[in-house]
């Protein structure tokens, strides 16, 4: 739902906009971000958590106009769930009143092209995420948390609309894939679900050109 | 099917001719009943049919069956069913134990051979001899010992690291030998190797199992009194599941805090001797049997236990013969809300038979059948093996030559009522007791399921269910026949699952 009206919101953004400027040169800009997550696993983060999305935090940095509108983007965001440690037998859940602290940090590393019309400034982008997932219940033996990073695939795309002629506000959407974390143990195995990733919808504020 | 007797190997002469006058009522009972504060169970024939089972070592109790009757067979109905029978039955020699029947045909000893005609009736749904089961411990000489090896091999104290000893809303029925609820000294009619005497027989209960643990239980086998120990099988069993913890005393339990519903429905050497004696009957009972449990009882207790609040029913027992009465009854507990669990059976060299319940493990979802391993993780020598076997718990092994051998728990002090030594029994005294057996295996994993109840896994499928996913795989990947799912893992099974792991 979330990523629908995102989108909606960046058509109409694009559809309103004046026609694109590619002549300019290349520039910075750092940006902090806020938004909500929704994790691809439903299933096993609302039998653990009781709810498959989350808000997170981050920030990053972006190359503008490296040749023609593209860009690189480098940033990190993180989220956290608490929820309890579960059985699951036949699609039933039975929680077991184990705290479970669950965080989560992806790193992305993506490329794009922007597309500059006044004060308008849409963007689409493709990459790689970095994910590492930690999961951890108070009292653990040293073999029992899990800290995994894998490597997935990343697909973002946003609009900024300048505010002042170096700060941006913006909204994003962020699509992440990242397999070999779930789905082979724990609740995510019993669900089938081996997606550690989700998509995201967050807002921007960048400073910089 | 006619049924041999086989050869009485230690059969004491003035035992068996009295015994087979007794099954006859030829022979006035001398008048020793009164010395009981409380009425045996045993009638003058039963008395009988148990001699003939015990000395024989017959599989039944001699002309008992266990009827159903089909749905919809009305009084008239059951009353022309049982005409099958050569003599008529009196109401004394029939109950109704929930929907099923038991009867005793004194004039038919044949449990079988009845069962057999019975069953043709159009009336009758099934008809089962009133099998004998046995306990499945080896018991050892008493020695102290303060290993439980068997709790470190399944991570039972890093469990109670999540759960200290699972809710004292939980109550654990032990079908067994009983634990003993009172501490009084009871007076038993007894052979003491010239003359039939009244001997003052002290009784204690278990001090490493607070009496506030304790429910009063009952008694479905010996009399009308209070549930008496006089073999250390259940104490030890129920010791396993229950036993006091961190009390600096003995021994631990693993679901400390959960009630004890004991349940009696077997009997050994000195039940029989009292019984014997008490009718009458000079001489010593063969000491060489180990004691029994008739279906009637183990059925009757088993639905006691579901309608009492037994989340758990543990029983280390077993025998061949199927059982439908039993069947029924495990399904009619499971349904109540009740987790079973029950020895897989210790005649791995003697043939390795399939036994029961052990054999109803697998169609019972909530049930679960439980082989032995040793302190090495590996196959206890007479743990049988068979696709009824649906995970495995520490049982000891014997072998190993060491007390690692044995399982330890807090029992009365065997020396003090060995039947091969002793005439005058007490069991006021306790001491750590080293047995070995499936016997042993399966009160693991009825506290360990309590654990797991007072976690919130509360459904006995989905208790089975978690024990099995949990398990640490041994023998052949997968479930095999030797260890079914694994080896049972207390504190995997209580963490169940996070997100990845």
């Amino acid at each position: 739902m979330i990523a629908r009206h995102a989108l909606a919101c960046c058509f109409v953004l694009l559809l309103l906009a004046p026609a694109p400027s590619l002549a300019q040169s290349i520039g910075v800009r750092g940006y902090a971000a806020f938004g909500v997550v929704q994790l691809a696993a439903k299933d096993t983060f609302e039998a653990v958590a009781d709810t498959s999305q989350r808000s997170t935090f981050g920030g990053g940095v972006q190359v503008t106009n490296i040749w023609k509108g593209i860009f690189a983007d480098l940033s990190v965001f993180t989220m956290s769930l608490d929820g309890e440690r579960v059985f699951v037998d036949n699609g039933e859940v039975f929680k077991l009143a184990i705290p479970l602290e669950i965080k989560m940090r992806p790193i992305d590393v993506a490329g794009g092209w922007r597309l500059n019309y006044g004060r308008v400034s849409p963007y689409v982008g493709a990459g790689a995420t970095f994910l590492n997932y930690e999961e951890s219940t108070e009292g653990d033996a040293a073999t029992e948390p899990v800290s995994e990073s894998k490597a997935g695939a990343l697909v973002l795309g946003g609009v900024d609309v300048a505010l002042w002629s170096v700060v941006h506000v913006g909204g994003e959407l962020r699509y992440r894939h990242v397999t070999g974390i779930l789905g082979e143990a724990g609740a995510s195995a019993e669900f089938g679900e081996d997606n550690a990733g989700g998509l995201a919808a967050a807002v921007r504020v960048s400073i910089g050109r | 099917m006619t049924r041999h007797i086989p050869p009485r190997s230690t059969l004491l002469l003035g035992v068996l001719a009295l015994a087979a006058a007794l099954s006859t009522s030829a022979i006035p009972m001398l008048a020793q009943q009164r010395m009981l504060p409380h009425n045996l169970r045993m009638s003058r024939e039963k008395a009988a049919a148990v001699l003939q089972a015990w000395n024989g070592r017959l599989p039944y109790v001699p002309g008992e069956v266990l009827i159903k009757f089909r749905d919809g067979v009305d009084t008239a109905g059951q009353v022309r069913a049982l005409s099958a029978l050569r003599a008529g039955i009196e109401g004394r020699n029939a109950r109704w134990i929930g929907d099923v029947l038991w009867v005793r045909a004194a004039d038919e000893p044949d449990a079988e051979q009845l069962a057999t005609a019975l069953a043709r009736q159009p009336e009758v749904a099934w008809a089962q001899p009133n099998y004998v089961r046995r306990t499945k411990a080896r018991p050892n000489d008493p020695e102290y010992a303060a290993r439980q090896w068997n709790f470190d091999l399944i991570d039972v104290p890093r469990a109670w690291d999540i759960n200290a000893g699972a809710a004292e809303s939980i109550t654990i029925a032990v079908l067994d030998s009983g634990m003993t609820t009172v501490t009084d000294t009871f007076r038993f009619p007894l052979w003491t190797g010239d003359r039939i005497e009244e001997v003052a027989v002290p009784f204690r209960v278990n001090p490493d199992i607070s009496a506030a643990r304790v429910l009063p239980g009952r008694d479905f086998i010996f009399w009308d009194g209070p549930v008496l120990d006089m073999d250390g099988h259940g104490t030890h069993v129920a010791g396993t599941a229950l036993e006091e913890t961190n009390n600096n005393l003995a021994l631990a339990g693993i679901a400390y805090n959960a009630k004890l519903l004991p349940l009696k429905v077997c009997v050994g050497y000195w039940e029989i001797q009292i019984v014997v004696s008490d009718r009458g009957i000079p001489g010593f009972v063969d000491p060489e049997e180990t004691g029994f449990c008739d279906d009637a009882a183990i059925t009757e207790a088993v639905r006691y236990a579901a309608d009492n609040g037994a989340q758990m029913i543990n029983l280390s027992l077993g025998g061949p013969g199927q059982s439908p009465a039993l069947l029924e009854a495990l399904r009619y507990a499971v349904g109540r809300g009740a987790f079973i669990s029950m020895s897989a059976g210790n005649e791995f060299d003697e043939g390795n038979p399939l036994e029961y319940p052990a054999g109803y493990g697998p169609q019972i979802e909530g049930a679960m059948t439980v082989g032995a391993v040793g302190a090495d993780s590996t196959r206890a020598f007479y743990s049988n093996t068979g696709t009824y076997v649906e995970i495995a718990a520490p049982g000891g092994n014997p072998r190993d030559g060491s007390p690692r051998g044995f399982v330890w728990q807090s029992t009365p002090f065997f020396l003090d009522f060995d039947p091969f030594t002793v005439t005058r029994p007490r069991f006021d005294r306790f001491n750590l007791g080293g047995f070995a057996g499936t016997s042993m295996a399966a009160p693991h994993i009825a506290g360990i399921a309590a654990l797991l109840s007072t976690q919130g896994i509360n459904r006995p499928a989905a208790i089975e269910a978690a024990l099995a996913r949990f398990a640490t795989d041994l023998g052949a990947p997968g479930r095999d026949n030797d260890y079914g799912f694994g080896l049972v893992n207390a504190r995997a099974s209580l963490r169940g699952f996070g997100v990845a792991k």
